[in-house]
């Protein structure tokens, strides 16, 4: 109580901020937690049922496969969306011209602003095999026009390269902001004693890009976990069962089926999954620890 | 589907064992055709990934023939093309199915309207209000011919008159099928309509959808797309749906 008393104007400072945060994200998820052992449907009164939500989700044939799509899509669009834009900071921060650097920036950061509505609208004709531009140049080169989005063999490799495509320009500039607050002296130091190009980005700029990495790891691992909007939009009938994710998953089990008791256990699981991950994931990567530790 | 006599989602026979035909062997021949359809480029290529406004923007601007559609839109489409242009010689018409190997023909009726009342509702009497006068005259006119002053107006002979925005709504707000028998659409029935409710007033018969229905569909949908497609054999997918809707006893046969 003393040192709430003590800094009572910055408690005041972020009250506002603690409020809306119990209203809009604890009370929900409390509320949540307490319909996860409910049987909740779109008419009626709610019955309490403990477990059997869980139980349902956890014997679930189909949660066992969105689990497994989860992780395929997911560590595709982590390995390259750590990897690729690494690759364009990298790239662009060795290109001289400034104009050009920055027209390759704003080319690759655009497809971030759209939402998946449009990138998926505008892909899904791309990729159509009834003149696609796509299959019209694999048809140039002597193929047979390809259903991307419809062939289950395809259809994942497609997902995590759109994912890439989209936010490698995102992460690029998180990359490209660490290899500009990077000290000059070394490079340098470097030039001096005869490092190449290469040699510098190897022996310079990648070691200093772990910390960032780290993070970029953390975000995209995280944002694979709540992965929806490309699902929903670019899923269809042909797909559903290797590309269905876990929000999909909960919604289709909430909002299609109504069966609200039961998707909220889901969601809880998800809740759980990326509790523990992040958890396990700041541990190995010792991101809380003293920099030098 | 109809031409091999298989019926849509369920179908519970009168020991009270459930089946879904189109994890039948009778389905078989039915996705071996639509397969040939797709080989040959009869089929829209696009079919897996159009929506509905994608395929009904194809079949107005004439790059499909045929669309599989409520009977309510054979009207909608005429419309549409008669108000951009009301000397197009462009007509959509309903047409009845094939026949299946007994001679009848199976449509889908749909899934029927229900109206439900929470028996924990704040306002059950209201809720009971409403639904009285959605089926007056009044009601049907609002979800029918749309907002008076807005959609249309009444004239001094007492006639109702479409304003250029009603027009443009096609008698549709929310209500495109003029249910109520004992009202006369003011309007009349938009062109193919009547036609095309008499096919299915004729033939059409209502699916049994049970609580398991949507987990059922997904199952039966991923295989029968990729049969279509091609991915799979016809007699593969059907054994694989129906394996696999036994596994989860989604079936019983």
């Amino acid at each position: 109580m003393r040192r709430i008393r003590k800094h009572l104007e910055l408690y005041l400072m972020i009250a506002p901020a603690l409020v809306y945060f119990a209203l809009f994200s604890v009370y929900p998820l409390i509320q949540g937690f307490l319909t996860s052992f409910q049987e909740i449907g779109l008419l009626g009164n709610a019955r309490w049922v403990g477990v059997e939500n869980y139980r349902q989700v956890f014997t679930d044939f189909a949660f066992g496969q969105v689990v497994i799509n989860t992780l395929w899509l997911g560590f595709g669009m982590v390995s390259l969306g750590v990897i690729v834009p690494l690759i364009i900071a990298v790239a662009l921060h060795e290109v001289p011209f400034a104009p050009l650097r920055k027209l390759t920036q704003t080319i690759t950061y655009t497809p971030h602003l759209f939402s998946w509505v449009v990138v998926g609208g505008i892909w899904i004709q791309l990729l159509s095999p009834d003149g696609g531009l796509v299959n019209e140049l694999v048809k140039m080169a002597g193929g047979s026009p390809i259903h991307f989005l419809a062939n289950t063999a395809w259809v994942r490799p497609i997902f995590i390269l759109l994912a890439t495509w989209k936010e490698m320009g995102y992460m690029a500039v998180i990359y490209y902001a660490a290899i500009s607050s990077l000290d000059p002296t070394h490079f340098e130091a470097a030039t001096v004693d005869g490092a190449g190009r290469w040699d510098k980005i190897r022996h310079i700029t990648l070691p200093q890009l772990v910390p960032t990495t780290m993070i970029v790891l953390v975000l995209t691992i995280v944002s694979t976990l709540r992965m929806f909007d490309q699902v929903f939009i670019l899923r269809n009938a042909a797909t559903t069962r290797v590309v269905d994710v876990l929000m999909t998953y909960v919604y289709d089990l909430g909002m299609a089926q109504f069966e609200l008791g039961q998707a909220t256990a889901a969601s809880f699981v998800v809740v759980v999954i990326g509790l523990a991950l992040v958890t396990v994931l700041r541990r190995l990567m010792r991101i809380d620890a003293p920099s030098g530790a | 589907m109809g031409a091999f006599g298989v019926k849509a989602r369920y179908v519970i026979d009168e020991q009270g064992r459930r089946t879904i035909p189109y994890a039948s062997d009778a389905a078989i021949p039915a996705y071996e055709w639509l397969n040939r359809l797709y080989r040959e480029g009869i089929l829209d290529p696009n079919f897996v990934t159009n929506s509905t406004s994608d395929f009904r923007n194809l079949f107005l601007a004439d790059r499909v023939g045929m669309v599989t559609y409520w009977d309510a839109w054979v009207g909608l489409f005429n419309a549409t093309r008669l108000n951009e242009d009301p000397g197009t010689e462009f007509r959509a018409v309903g047409i009845p199915g094939p026949s299946g190997p007994n001679g009848e023909r199976i449509l889908r009726r749909g899934d029927p309207s229900v109206w439900a009342i929470p028996a924990n509702a704040s306002n059950v009497e209201g809720a009971k209000k409403f639904l009285e006068f959605w089926h007056t005259e009044p009601g049907i006119i609002l979800g029918s011919v749309g907002v008076k002053g807005h959609d249309y107006i009444i004239n001094d002979d007492g006639r109702l008159e479409l304003t250029p925005i009603g027009r443009e709504h096609n008698l549709d707000h929310g209500v495109p099928r003029w249910y109520n028998t004992r009202v006369e659409p003011p309007f009349g029935y938009l062109p193919g309509v009547k036609e095309a409710e008499a096919y299915v007033n004729l033939y059409a018969s209502l699916e049994l959808s049970t609580a398991d229905w949507p987990r059922a569909e997904r199952i039966v949908n991923d295989y029968a797309f990729r049969a279509i497609t091609g991915e799979l054999s016809a007699a593969e997918a059907v054994r694989r749906i129906r394996d696999e809707l036994l596994r989860a006893r989604l079936i019983d046969y």
